[in-house]
């Protein structure tokens, strides 16, 4: 292999694609990054055998090939390697040589054969979306998986197609995010995937609040995500997605709503004096007020007051305020509407205006 | 909220997994001549299945396990449990015969009552005549559950009979791990093995324990360990 | 000559081989497999095989092709399907995060469509936690995963495991064939006379013929008559070895005891040649008393102890053993 291609032109891609090599890797192999050089230009592919990414770039090819190189010693050198510098790669024997310059570096290889790439993932349907769409769609729902669930299908964010419809959910069983993104989905039937936290959150540091689209691909046993120069591919979780559509309350007369900020700030503060493990508060609810209380251990107290619309009768209910300000955070309007049923039911929150993203929490017995 | 209030408690969601009586959910131990009686019947194989058996073998599982079967492909079946005696009249059973399953359930509630023998006998006459399959179930064999019309005493040993046995402990534990799977619950052995030392045996109360267990589990977000058991039982 | 790490097929086990690869053909393949056997027969190279088998694009062969790319990057140890479970570097447990994360991985499908495999081995070092963990995996393994688990010490293994899994217990070859096969690897006469020591194990002869063991077992009788004789102490014997060939001497000793016992009570001639050297007339109840000592300390081997003192209580009881006319000053 030699190739040559600008410093930039090289660090742009080795940025993008180091995040998913591990530091402290079993097979030195992953430790590596693979690189092939061919007629369709250069790629540069890092995995931690769940996550791949796959970047591309376009330096000029003197002699095709393949290896791989250690990762970060090669991202080390090219991110000091003066800015515009010209960087030569070539292969000699089992060794990497780098050149920049005046510099002149050997590096250790490891065969292409060595290294496990995701190659085809099937027949797949493809959806292209906004990238800030599909960002928004994850962003606003991926907070609610679990963490280390022994029900680990839990522990990923669910990716539900229908035609017309591209919707994600995530639920830890205490509370549940649902999202839902309509437009040209091309699904003959409902198919749905479930993307372990790994790849949820690789995906995230990959996907900008940019306009361009990205191509999703929901395949049986991969969800591949192609952006611009870059191809993330993660696998799937191996298990089905519990029927979370029952537990959506329909509400139509308990219906509280309020300004957003006043709530969430209200509730920051009360949540001060609750107890730490629990974060429990109560809500009151009267006519067209709430009040938020909490006490701790220790017997301190936080009682807080807000005006809200509420017309139907009283009622009294305790929540983690953490689920409730996780669901207020992601919720971007003014003003959000709860939708309650008893202390013991639960409770749908959503954007007054926007009803795309809705949030259900259980309560709490206080 | 008092300085005595107890600790707060996090309700949990009802997500659930299916676990309703289906036929991957028979955990068939030594009754699988049955399992497979019912599923010769669904297949169309067999035209009359009738399954005998003291109570908490299984068998209203597979009645409904095979009705549910018959209606997710689209055929219009029923299940009719005949114990709900008090709130069903004899004649429901008429237009049975236009069905493609009838399962009838704990045949022995109805026996000994003239009104209920008759229209059966010619619901199952008619049936016979338009092909419907009809699964029977009832405490013991035709002849000793205590019917008095003869006719439909020979009527119904026409069809397949299967006996279903009594499971053992580990047949029960077998079962009830399999259900709390189907849930996507991990119920470890030797705390299967405790609840059914220390709870009721019978089938229909472990599954709804299981079904308390699972709520308090995905409540506190625990594994089913013993100590987690003995405190939701001793809460329970 | 090295004990190879890889996935040949070794003559002694080529009838199992052809049981598993017709599973595998029948499309059979148990979603786990406990394969037992002594130490140094070269179970864990037929685990490899067979997973190996499994994960091979042309796997309708009767043995992994070795060229595909998937065959590529299972000797490189890099097959994202291929999950190996073994004792840490530097600790003799396999802990139950391993056990946990290999769960996480079976929980992910599979990279290229086919089978998920595991390897643990040797499965006994799997702590309590570690194999209460792999229990679940086991009792309800995700659809198109086998676990294959290579013990030489299944005892060790809770019944719970043991049960959940196909047993395919393994054999060494006969002496003859085990020493044809050394002879054909280029083994020397060293190598077959340790085979005494290894039960016709052939992968532990040479792995002992590589620690020494060959001029060690000479040693040991040469002691072990010497003790008995009254010509050396207990003590100086104890002494001539090295903190490190501790286990070595406990496994020699404990081959000897067994020939012994053997040749005591059967009265057929001595595997090792030259225990002729030693002592007739030995205390049988005795001799069994030593041998339940040497298996407490080899299963004490994992702790660390005073090795000499080990070694020398070890010499003491056998010179306890020796007839009392064979001791003179």
């Amino acid at each position: 292999m030699k190739i040559k291609l600008q410093r930039e032109a090289l660090l742009r891609p080795l940025q993008s694609v180091i995040g998913v090599v591990e530091r402290r890797q079993t097979l030195p192999v992953l430790g590596n990054i693979l690189i092939v050089a061919d007629d369709n230009g250069m790629t540069l592919t890092a995995t931690d055998l769940e996550v791949e990414l796959v970047a591309q770039t376009t330096p000029e090819i003197t002699e095709p090939g393949q290896i791989t190189v250690p990762a970060r010693k090669l991202m080390d050198i090219v991110r000091n390697l003066p800015e515009g510098a010209e960087v030569a790669v070539s292969v000699d024997g089992d060794q990497a040589v780098i050149r920049a310059e005046r510099s002149r570096f050997t590096l250790a290889t490891l065969p292409a054969t060595e290294f496990p790439t995701v190659e085809d993932i099937g027949e797949t349907r493809p959806l292209v979306l906004p990238q800030r769409d599909f960002r928004e769609l994850i962003e606003k729902t991926h907070f609610a998986m679990a963490l280390q669930d022994v029900r680990y299908y839990l522990n990923g964010l669910l990716l539900e197609l229908e035609p017309g419809k591209l919707r994600a959910v995530a639920t830890d069983g205490h509370r549940l995010a649902l999202g839902e993104l309509e437009g040209e989905v091309t699904a003959e039937q409902l198919q749905q995937v479930i993307v372990p936290r790994k790849g949820v959150q690789e995906l995230l540091r990959l996907l900008d609040d940019a306009d361009d689209q990205v191509r999703v691909e929901l395949g049986g046993n991969h969800i591949r995500v192609s952006l611009a120069g870059l191809r993330f591919t993660s696998k799937l979780i191996d298990g089905r997605f519990p029927d979370y559509q029952r537990v959506i309350p329909t509400v139509d007369d308990r219906v509280m709503e309020a300004e957003r900020e006043p709530l969430r700030q209200a509730l920051v503060r009360a949540s001060i004096l609750s107890n730490e493990k629990y974060r429990g508060v109560r809500f009151n609810l009267g006519e067209n007020e709430l009040r938020i209380q909490s006490n701790n251990p220790e017997h301190e107290q936080a009682d807080e007051e807000l005006t809200v619309t509420y017309g139907a009768e009283a009622m009294e209910i305790g929540f983690n305020a953490s689920y409730l300000l996780d669901a207020l955070h992601a919720v971007d309007g003014d003003q959000v509407r709860m939708g309650l049923v008893d202390s013991s039911s639960s409770t749908i929150i959503e954007d007054v205006n926007d009803r795309r993203y809705r949030y259900v929490v259980m309560p709490m017995r206080l | 909220m008092g300085p005595s209030s107890p600790e707060p408690v996090q309700l949990p969601l009802g997500i659930r997994w299916e676990d309703a009586a289906s036929l991957a959910s028979f955990h068939p131990a030594g009754n699988a001549r049955a399992l497979a009686a019912v599923e010769r019947l669904l297949a169309g194989e067999e035209t009359c299945v009738y399954l005998h058996g003291p109570g908490g073998t299984g068998k209203s599982h597979l009645l409904q396990a095979a009705a549910r079967a018959g209606s997710e492909r689209g055929d219009p079946v029923a299940y009719l449990p005949l114990s709900e005696r008090a709130s069903l009249r004899p004649e429901i059973l008429e237009g049975m015969e236009r069905l493609d399953l009838l399962a009838l359930d704990d045949l022995h509630c109805i026996a000994a009552d003239a009104a209920w023998e008759e229209a059966l006998f010619h619901a199952f006459n008619r049936m016979r005549d338009a092909g419907t399959a009809l699964l029977l179930s009832a405490a013991d064999r035709p002849d000793a559950v205590g019917l008095v019309l003869p006719d439909l005493v020979s009527r119904l040993q026409w069809g397949l009979r299967e006996r279903l046995r009594p499971m053992d402990d580990d047949d029960k534990l077998a079962a009830l791990r399999h259900r709390a799977r189907l849930r996507g619950l991990e119920l470890p052995a030797e705390a299967g093995a405790y609840l059914l030392r220390r709870q009721p045996r019978d089938m229909d109360s472990l599954f709804r324990l299981l079904d308390v267990l699972d709520r308090a589990a995905l409540a506190e977000q625990r594994r089913l360990t013993i100590p987690f058991l003995r405190r939701v039982l001793a809460a329970d | 000559m090295t004990v190879p790490e890889e996935d040949r097929l070794y003559p002694w086990f080529r009838d199992t081989w052809d049981a598993l690869v017709q599973r595998v053909r029948d499309d059979r393949v148990p979603h786990a497999v406990l394969l037992t056997g002594a130490p140094g027969l070269g179970k864990r190279a037929l685990a490899r095989r067979l997973a190996h088998l499994l994960l091979c694009e042309a796997s309708a062969e009767h043995a992994p092709c070795g060229t595909c790319p998937r065959c590529g990057l299972l000797r490189a140890g890099s097959h994202p399907d291929l999950h190996t479970l073994m004792p840490e570097d530097g600790s003799r447990a396999i802990r139950v995060d391993a056990v946990r994360a290999l769960g996480a991985s079976l929980g992910l499908k599979s990279q290229y469509g086919g089978f998920r495999v595991a390897i643990v081995s040797p499965a006994e070092r799997m702590n309590t936690s570690a194999a209460n963990s792999l229990l679940k995996t086991l009792e309800e393994p995700p659809q198109g995963t086998v676990l294959l688990l290579v013990s030489d010490q299944p005892s060790r293994l809770p019944a719970t495991i043991r049960s959940r899994c196909q047993l395919v217990p393994l054999q060494a070859p006969s002496r003859e064939a085990a020493a044809e096969w050394l002879e054909a690897e280029g083994a020397d006469r060293e190598a077959v006379e340790l085979l005494a020591v290894t039960g016709n194990a052939p992968l532990a002869a040479v792995r002992l013929q590589q620690e020494g063991a060959g001029s060690a077992l000479g040693t040991l009788v040469d002691q072990l008559a010497g003790v008995a004789r009254g010509q050396i102490t207990p003590v100086h014997a104890a002494s001539q070895w090295r903190k490190e060939q501790a286990t070595l001497v406990v496994d020699l000793l404990m081959a000897v005891a067994m020939d012994l016992a053997r040749t005591q009570g059967a009265g057929v001639k001595p595997r090792i040649s030259r225990l002729n050297q030693l002592p007739q007339g030995l205390d049988w109840e005795k001799l069994h008393g030593f041998l339940d000592e040497l298996l407490e300390q080899r299963r004490l081997a994992d702790h660390p102890l005073n090795t000499q003192l080990v070694l020398e209580s070890l010499f003491i009881r056998w010179s306890d053993l020796c007839p009392r006319e064979g001791i003179h000053g």
